[in-house]
C-alpha cells in the first residue's frame, strides 16, 4: 500500500472514531440522579457489609477514599473507590466465595476467577460483583493477601473538590 | 511522606503560621532588588565587575526567595497529612 | 582605552552604594521572617519536621553571608564614589590651569614675535631687547608650566586607572561575591574529582549563583562517579537525615540533582519537587499574564492572545497534576514512598514519578504510556499503576516492588482528538527510546541488584521495544506491551528485544485503536502477539472468570454496569494478573 493512501484511509478512519466521544471512565446509565453523599453512603454500606463478613480477618472502620473522575454523559463526575487489605488471611478461597454469596443475595452478578499467582504463592481467588443502579464490589485473595474494594456510583460532581 | 500518623505531631495553628511566616519572607527576598548602576561608573571594566557582581546577587537572592517558598509550600502540604494535634486532643478532653 | 578622570557620576555611586544598603534591609528582615518560622514550628514533630529543619536553618545562615558580602561591596563603592570625587575634583583643578596657562602662551607668542620683530629692527633699543629676552624666558616658564600640568594630567589619568581596576577587583573579590569568577575558568580545568569537592564545598547560595556550565558539567558525570562522590558527602542519606552539604546541592542545582544519576532517588525527589513547584508558579503567573494580555488584546490580536492563553493554561494543568501525584489518594498505596524520579521544565515539561522507593524496592517497573500523553495524565496513570502494584502484593514476591509512572518522553499528540498522525511514524519513538534508555540506564548503574521490567501502552511499546532493542545492557526482566501501536519491522523477533522474556496483550478494542496504529503505521509495524514474533500472549478476553479488555485505554475504572469499559490495567482483568506476575518472574 502506498503512503498516500494509507494516509488517506488513517484520516477516513480517525475522522470516523473522533466522532464517536471517548469518555475517560465509566458512565452511568440515564437514571434518578445521585447526589454525592447518596453516593458515598452506598458505597460506604455496601463496604461495611462486606467487612461484616469477615471481622476477624478485616478491620471494621472505612478508610479514606480514594477520588476518581469519570464521567456522565461526557460532563466530568467523580467516584469514590473504598479499598483495604490485609496480610496473610486465613482462608482466601473461603473469603472470597463468602464474599460472592452475600452480594449474589443481594442481586448482584458475578464474574469469578481462580488461577495460580505463582508457585510460592498458590492460587489467587477473585470476584467481581457488578449490577446497574449499585456501586461495584470486588475481593481478591491468596494466602499472602488479601483486599477489598467497593466503587461508588459515578455522581455530578467535581474530584478536585474532595482531593 | 512515609511516616506514621503516630510519628507526626503538630496543630494546624503551628502549620499556618510557620506556612504565613515564610509566605511573607518569600515576599521580602523575591521583592529585595539589586539596583543597576545606569552608567555611574564611567568606566567600562568597573560596569562588567558590577554587572558579575549583581547578577550573583539575583541568583542568590534568588535561592532565598525558591527555599522560603518551598519551606511554605512544605508547612501547607503538611498540614494536609496530619491531624490536627488541637482538635484531636480537645475531642480526647470532651470525652469524644 | 585610556581612563578617564572626568568619567563617572560619584553621586549616582553613592546612591548606589545606598540602595545595596536597602537590599541589606529587606534580606534582614526576611531572614528574621524564617528565623521567626522555625521558632514557631517548635511543637512540630516527626520525620517531616528533621526534613524542614535542615533545610530552613540555612536559610537565615545564607542570608548572614549574603549581607556580609554586600558590605564588602558596599566599602568597595564608597571609596570608588570618594575616589572619583577627589579625581574630578583634581581634573577640573588642572584642566582650568591649562587653559589658563594656554592663553598665556598665546598672549606670549604674540607678544614674543612683536618683541622679537622690535628687537631686530633698526630702531631697535635696549628695552627692545631686553624685552624680547624677558619675553623668550616667559615663553620657557608657560612651556614647562604646561608640560608639567600635562604630567599631572597623565598622573591623574593613572589615578583614575588605578582607582577603577581596584574598584573592578574589589568587586570581583571572593569577599563580594562569595567566590572568584577566574573559579569558572578554573573550574573548567580541574579533574571531576577537583570539580565535585569544589562543587561540594560551596555554600548553596553561592552555587545557585554559579552560571550554567558548573550545572552542565555536573549533569555530563557517569553515574558511578557521582554515586561515590554523593555518598562522601555524608552517607546514602535520607529524607530525614542527610548532611548540610547534600542539602545545599538539593536547594541550590535542583534540575541537575533531580535528574542526575547516581544521585539516591530520596534526594532526587526533593530536588524535582522543588523544581515542579517552581515551574508551577512560573506557569501560574504566565497564565495571569496572558490573561491580562487578553483582556488588553485588541480585535487584530485577540487571537494569537487567546492561544498564548490556552497554551499558559495547558502546561499550568500539566505542571499540576504532576505535583498532584504527590498527594493524590490511590488504592492501598498510601502507606509507600511517593518520588519524584525525574522532572524537566521544558517544551513539554516531562518527567516520573514512583509509587514504592527506588533507593530500596527489589522490584522496579516502569509504565511508558502512548500516544498523547502528558504530565496531566501522571495521576491516572499512577492509578494504573497503583492496581498493577496492589495484584503484586498478593503474591509472596510482591511485597517490595516499585513503579514509575514515566511520561519522559514528548509523546506523539492523541490521533484521534487532533487529527495528528505522528502516530503513524517513528521520530517520536526514536527520540523518546533515547531518553527511556538513559533513565533504565542510570537506574540499573544506581541499582545494579534491582530486578527491572518494563511494561509499555500503545505507542510507548513501540518506543520502549526501540529502546530494549538498541541497549542489551540494561537487564530487563520482563517486556510486557498492551495494546501495542505495533513493534518497529526492523526488530525481527521478541529475541531481539533484549528482555529476559516478553509479554504482550492485544483486545478486542472498540476503534481497534491498536491495530490501526499498527497497520496504517510507516514503516509498517509488527503486531507482537503475531505467534512467530515470538512473544508471550496475555489474553485480553473475557478468561478464567476475569472481565474482557475493550477499550484501548489502560484504566478506565469500570462502574457496575453489564456493558463497563475495562482497560488493560483495570481490576478486574486478566491483563492486571497476568501483568503483576509477568514482573515478579
Amino acid at each position: 500500500m502506498t503512503i498516500s493512501v494509507r494516509k488517506t484511509i488513517a484520516v477516513a478512519i480517525l475522522a470516523a472514531a473522533a466522532s464517536l466521544a471517548l469518555s475517560g471512565c465509566g458512565t452511568t446509565r440515564a437514571g434518578q440522579p445521585m447526589t454525592i453523599d447518596e453516593a458515598q453512603a452506598e458505597a460506604i454500606a455496601e463496604f461495611r457489609s462486606a467487612l461484616a463478613l469477615a471481622p476477624d480477618t478485616w478491620p471494621q472502620e472505612v478508610p479514606k477514599p480514594a477520588v476518581f473522575d469519570c464521567r456522565i454523559d461526557g460532563v466530568r463526575a467523580v467516584q469514590f473507590s473504598y479499598f483495604v487489605a490485609v496480610e496473610a488471611p486465613a482462608a482466601p478461597g473461603v473469603l472470597v466465595a463468602q464474599a460472592g454469596e452475600h452480594w449474589e443475595r443481594e442481586g448482584y452478578e458475578l464474574s469469578k476467577t481462580q488461577t495460580e499467582m505463582d508457585p510460592e504463592t498458590g492460587q489467587v481467588y477473585a470476584v467481581v460483583a457488578r449490577a446497574d443502579g449499585k456501586p461495584r464490589a470486588s475481593m481478591a485473595a491468596t494466602k499472602v493477601r488479601a483486599h477489598v474494594n467497593v466503587d461508588s456510583r459515578c455522581v455530578l460532581g467535581d474530584p478536585d473538590d474532595y482531593r | 511522606m512515609g511516616e506514621t500518623m503516630a510519628d507526626l505531631r503538630v496543630s494546624y495553628a503551628t502549620l499556618d503560621g510557620v506556612h504565613d511566616a515564610l509566605d511573607a519572607a518569600q515576599e521580602l527576598f523575591a521583592n529585595a532588588s539589586v539596583p543597576t548602576d545606569a552608567g555611574a561608573f564611567g568606566a567600562d571594566e568597573v560596569a562588567d565587575a558590577f554587572t558579575v557582581f549583581r547578577t550573583s546577587q539575583e541568583r542568590s537572592t534568588g535561592w532565598l526567595a525558591d527555599t522560603s517558598r518551598t519551606l511554605a509550600q512544605y508547612a501547607h502540604d503538611t498540614k494536609s497529612l496530619v491531624q490536627d494535634a488541637d482538635a484531636e486532643l480537645a475531642g480526647k478532653v470532651g470525652g469524644k | 582605552m585610556t581612563a578617564d578622570p572626568f568619567a563617572g557620576d560619584p553621586g549616582a555611586v553613592a546612591k548606589l552604594s545606598s540602595g545595596l544598603a536597602d537590599h541589606q534591609d529587606d534580606l534582614s528582615a526576611g531572614a528574621h521572617g524564617v528565623a521567626r518560622a522555625a521558632e514557631d514550628a517548635d511543637d512540630w514533630r516527626g520525620a517531616s519536621k528533621d526534613r524542614f529543619s535542615v533545610t530552613v536553618g540555612t536559610v537565615p545562615r545564607a542570608a548572614r553571608r549574603i549581607i556580609g558580602r554586600l558590605d564588602a561591596a558596599i566599602d568597595v563603592l564608597d571609596t570608588y564614589a570618594d575616589d572619583v570625587r577627589a579625581i574630578q575634583d583634581e581634573a577640573e583643578r588642572i584642566r582650568a590651569a591649562q587653559l589658563t596657562n594656554a592663553m598665556e602662551v598665546a598672549a606670549n607668542t604674540v607678544s614674543l614675535s612683536a618683541a622679537v620683530g622690535a628687537a631686530a629692527g633698526k630702531d631697535a633699543t635696549e628695552t627692545d631687547g631686553r624685552q624680547a629676552r624677558r619675553l623668550r624666558s616667559d615663553a620657557d616658564d608657560v612651556a614647562a608650566t604646561a608640560s608639567r600640568l600635562q604630567a599631572e594630567w597623565d598622573a591623574l589619568v593613572e589615578r583614575r586607572a588605578a582607582a577603577d581596576r581596584a574598584a573592578s577587583a574589589g568587586l570581583s573579590d571572593t569577599e563580594v561575591l562569595g567566590w572568584a569568577p577566574s573559579y569558572s575558568g578554573t573550574l573548567g580545568r580541574m579533574s571531576d574529582a577537583d570539580f565535585l569537592a569544589a562543587v561540594a564545598a560551596m555554600p548553596p547560595e553561592v552555587l545557585a549563583a554559579q552560571d550554567r556550565s558548573v550545572a552542565d558539567r555536573l549533569a555530563g558525570l557517569p553515574p558511578e562517579t557521582v554515586q561515590a562522590w554523593w555518598d562522601g558527602l555524608g552517607g546514602r542519606g535520607s529524607g530525614g537525615v542527610h548532611s548540610a552539604a547534600q542539602d545545599a546541592l538539593i536547594t541550590a542545582l535542583p534540575a541537575v540533582i533531580g535528574n542526575l544519576d547516581g544521585v539516591p532517588y530520596w534526594a532526587r525527589d526533593q530536588a524535582n519537587r522543588l523544581s515542579a513547584q517552581r515551574a508551577s508558579a512560573r506557569a501560574q503567573d504566565d497564565v495571569d499574564a496572558a490573561r491580562k494580555a487578553l483582556r488588553a488584546a485588541g480585535p487584530s490580536a485577540r487571537r494569537a492572545a487567546q492561544q498564548e492563553l490556552d497554551d499558559a493554561a495547558e502546561r499550568l494543568a500539566a505542571l499540576d497534576n504532576f505535583i498532584a501525584a504527590s498527594r493524590t489518594t490511590l488504592r492501598d498505596v498510601d502507606g509507600m514512598a511517593r518520588q519524584f524520579v525525574s522532572f524537566i521544565d521544558g517544551q513539554p515539561p516531562l518527567g516520573a514519578v514512583s509509587i514504592g522507593d527506588l533507593d530500596t524496592a527489589v522490584n522496579v517497573s516502569y509504565l511508558v504510556p502512548g500516544m498523547g500523553t502528558t504530565l496531566e495524565d501522571t495521576t491516572v496513570l499512577m492509578k494504573a499503576g497503583s492496581n498493577v502494584i496492589a495484584t503484586q502484593q498478593l503474591s509472596e514476591g510482591g511485597r517490595d516492588t516499585a513503579m514509575v509512572t514515566w511520561i519522559g518522553y514528548d509523546a506523539p499528540r492523541n490521533a484521534l482528538t487532533t487529527g495528528d498522525l505522528g502516530v503513524f511514524g517513528l521520530a517520536d519513538a526514536a527520540a523518546g527510546a533515547d531518553r527511556l534508555a538513559a533513565d533504565l540506564g542510570g537506574f540499573r548503574a544506581t541499582r545494579p541488584d534491582a530486578k527491572l521490567n518494563v511494561v509499555a501502552h500503545s505507542y510507548g511499546s513501540t518506543t520502549a521495544s526501540i529502546t530494549l532493542h538498541e541497549h542489551a545492557d540494561l537487564g530487563v526482566g520482563s517486556f510486557v506491551t498492551l495494546g501495542s501501536a505495533g513493534i518497529p519491522g526492523h526488530i525481527p523477533n521478541a529475541g531481539a528485544i533484549h528482555a529476559e522474556r516478553m509479554y504482550a496483550a492485544q483486545a478486542e478494542e472498540r476503534f481497534n485503536v491498536a491495530h490501526i496504529g499498527q497497520v496504517l503505521s510507516y514503516p509498517e509495524r509488527i503486531d507482537p502477539t503475531f505467534k512467530p514474533f515470538g512473544a508471550t500472549e496475555i489474553d485480553a478476553s473475557h478468561v478464567n472468570g476475569s472481565s474482557a479488555v475493550n477499550v484501548h485505554d489502560l484504566y478506565v475504572n469500570p462502574n457496575g454496569a453489564d456493558d463497563a469499559d475495562h482497560g488493560y490495567l483495570d481490576l478486574d482483568t486478566n491483563t492486571l494478573i497476568e501483568t503483576a506476575k509477568a514482573t515478579l518472574r
